[in-house]
C-alpha cells in the first residue's frame, strides 16, 4: 500500500518492481495536472482525455527509461506535450482538416471592446490559445498557465531556458494580437519595424 | 538605444529582471511605442492565461491506463504481493538458507573479507546459527521467485528478535550490494537491512534486500520489506512487504 508521504520517485521504482498499486498512485497524483496541460493545448475535452490517457499509458510503457533523467512530473509533462502533438498532427492529417496546415484553424475572435478586456479574455483567452502554433501553446500553458519556472519549461520542452524565454514572448504577443483581434490584420500586414532590429 | 530583445521582455513582463535592467528596459519602453505596444499584448495574454481556472480531471481518464498496468502486471508475473505463503514455503526457506548460510562472524566480531565468505561457501562448510549481522552479504545458488519473497519477509517479521544489528566493518562485496540496492530500491541507508542476499530472480543474478522500517527515526519498525535488484545495473525487480 501506497503511503501519501511516498516521493514520486518511491513509486517509480516500486512502479518497476511490479507494484501496480504505485502506478495507480502516481496516476490520481498528477492526472489533473496531465490532463489540464492537455485541456489548454487542445482545446476539446475529448481530446484533452484521450491525450492524458496516452500520456499515461507511454509512462507506464517507457517509465524504465525515464529512470535518472529528470523529476517524474518533469517527465510526464513532457510525455503529454508529446501526445498532444501527435494527437494534433494526426487530426490534421485527418481528410476533414484544413489541408497544407499543421494546425487546427478556430475562427478568430470578434474585436473586442476594451473596458470589457479582462472579463472577455477570460472567455476567449481558449479559443485564442488554439490560434496558435503548437509549440507556443506549449510555452504559453507550461509557464503562464500551470506557473513553471523557465528552468523547468526548458527541461520539459528540450530546449535551453533562452529559448524558453524568447518563444514565451513572442507566443504572448501573439496571443495578445488573437485577443485584441488584431490577428487577421497582423498577417496581412508586413512585419513591424521593432521585429526587425533583434 | 537598440530594442530590447524577446528574453529580456518576457523577462520584464514576469516581473522576473533584477533592478538595474528593470530600469533599462523601462526606460527603452518610455521612448519606445512599437515596444510598449507589444508589452502591452505580452502583459495582457499573460493576465488572461493566469486567470484560466484549473478543471477537474474527467472519470474515465485513468481507467483504461490503470487496466493496462493491470494487464502488464499479470503477464510480467512480478506483483504486489498477498501474503499468503504457506508455513511449508517459509519452513523450505529457512531450510535452505540454513544450507547455505555460513557463520559470517558471531556477536559484534568484524565481518570476514568478502573473498572468505565465498571460500567458505565453496567448501560447503555448513551454517551454524544462522544470525546474520546487518548487513551480511549471503549468498545462494537459489533461483527466487515472486512467491517466496512472501516467505522472506514472513520468516524476518517472525524472528526479528534474533536479528539484532551488530556493527560490523563493511567488506567490498557488500558495501557494493549495499550500494546497488540503495540504488535500485526506495531503501535508504536509515532502513535497517537486516538480510541481504546474493542470488537470482526467476534466472536473472540479483540481490535480495530484507529491511526493518519503522514510522519514524528512533521507533521500532513496524514492517518488513523485500527488494530484489538486479545486479546488473541495480533495477528493481520486485518489492514486496508486510507488517510486524
Amino acid at each position: 500500500m501506497s503511503g501519501p508521504a511516498e516521493s514520486d520517485d518511491q513509486l517509480v521504482r516500486r512502479t518497476l518492481a511490479g507494484d501496480r498499486e504505485a502506478f495507480g498512485t502516481l496516476v490520481e497524483r498528477h492526472r489533473r495536472r496531465a490532463y489540464n496541460l492537455a485541456l489548454r493545448m487542445l482545446g476539446r475535452e475529448e481530446d484533452a482525455r484521450d491525450a492524458t490517457q496516452e500520456a499515461f499509458l507511454t509512462a507506464f510503457r517507457k517509465l524504465s527509461s525515464f529512470r535518472g533523467d529528470a523529476a517524474f512530473s518533469t517527465w510526464l509533462h513532457r510525455v503529454t506535450v508529446n501526445a498532444c502533438y501527435d494527437l494534433l498532427r494526426r487530426s490534421a492529417r485527418a481528410p476533414l482538416a484544413p489541408s497544407g496546415d499543421d494546425q487546427p484553424q478556430p475562427e478568430p475572435g470578434p474585436p473586442i471592446p476594451d473596458h470589457a478586456e479582462a472579463t472577455a479574455d477570460r472567455v476567449d483567452v481558449r479559443r485564442a490559445l488554439l490560434g496558435l502554433p503548437p509549440e507556443h501553446r506549449a510555452v504559453l500553458v507550461l509557464h503562464d498557465v500551470q506557473d513553471l519556472p523557465y528552468e523547468e519549461v526548458a527541461r520539459i520542452l528540450g530546449v535551453p531556458v533562452g529559448t524558453v524565454k524568447s518563444r514565451l514572448h513572442r507566443a504572448r504577443v501573439a496571443l495578445g494580437r488573437e485577443l485584441r483581434g488584431e490577428a487577421e490584420a497582423e498577417r496581412l500586414a508586413p512585419p513591424e519595424p521593432s521585429q526587425e532590429g533583434r | 538605444m537598440s530594442h530590447p530583445g524577446d528574453e529580456l521582455l518576457a523577462a520584464y513582463v514576469d516581473g522576473a529582471l533584477p533592478e538595474p535592467e528593470r530600469r533599462t528596459v523601462a526606460a527603452h519602453l518610455d521612448a519606445c511605442p512599437a515596444c510598449r505596444d507589444e508589452v502591452a499584448l505580452a502583459a495582457r495574454a499573460r493576465g488572461a492565461l493566469r486567470g484560466l481556472p484549473e478543471e477537474p480531471a474527467p472519470v474515465g481518464v485513468t481507467g483504461p491506463v490503470l487496466r493496462e498496468v493491470e494487464r502488464a502486471a499479470g503477464t510480467r508475473r512480478a506483483r504486489a504481493v498477498r501474503w499468503l505463503a504457506g508455513a511449508a514455503v517459509a519452513a523450505a526457506v529457512v531450510a535452505l538458507l540454513a544450507l547455505a548460510l555460513p557463520e559470517l562472524g558471531g556477536g559484534g566480531a568484524a565481518l570476514p573479507p568478502a573473498d572468505e565468505v565465498s571460500a567458505a561457501q565453496e567448501a560447503g562448510l555448513p551454517a551454524a546459527a544462522a544470525s546474520p549481522a546487518s548487513p551480511s552479504l549471503e549468498r545462494s545458488d537459489r533461483d527466487y521467485h515472486p512467491s517466496d519473497l512472501e516467505a522472506l519477509a514472513r520468516e524476518a517479521s517472525a524472528g526479528t528478535e534474533r536479528l539484532a544489528a551488530a556493527e560490523a566493518k563493511t567488506p567490498p562485496a557488500v558495501a557494493r550490494a549495499v550500494g546497488c540496492v540503495l540504488r535500485g530500491s526506495d531503501l535508504t541507508p536509515k532502513d535497517r537491512i537486516v538480510r541481504l542476499i546474493d542470488a537470482r530472480f526467476q534466472g536473472t543474478p540479483a540481490y535480495l534486500a530484507v529491511a526493518l522500517r519503522g514510522p519514524g527515526a528512533g521507533q521500532p519498525p513496524t514492517k518488513v520489506v523485500v527488494w530484489v535488484v538486479a545486479k546488473e545495473g541495480c533495477g528493481p525487480l520486485a518489492y514486496s512487504q508486510d507488517a510486524l
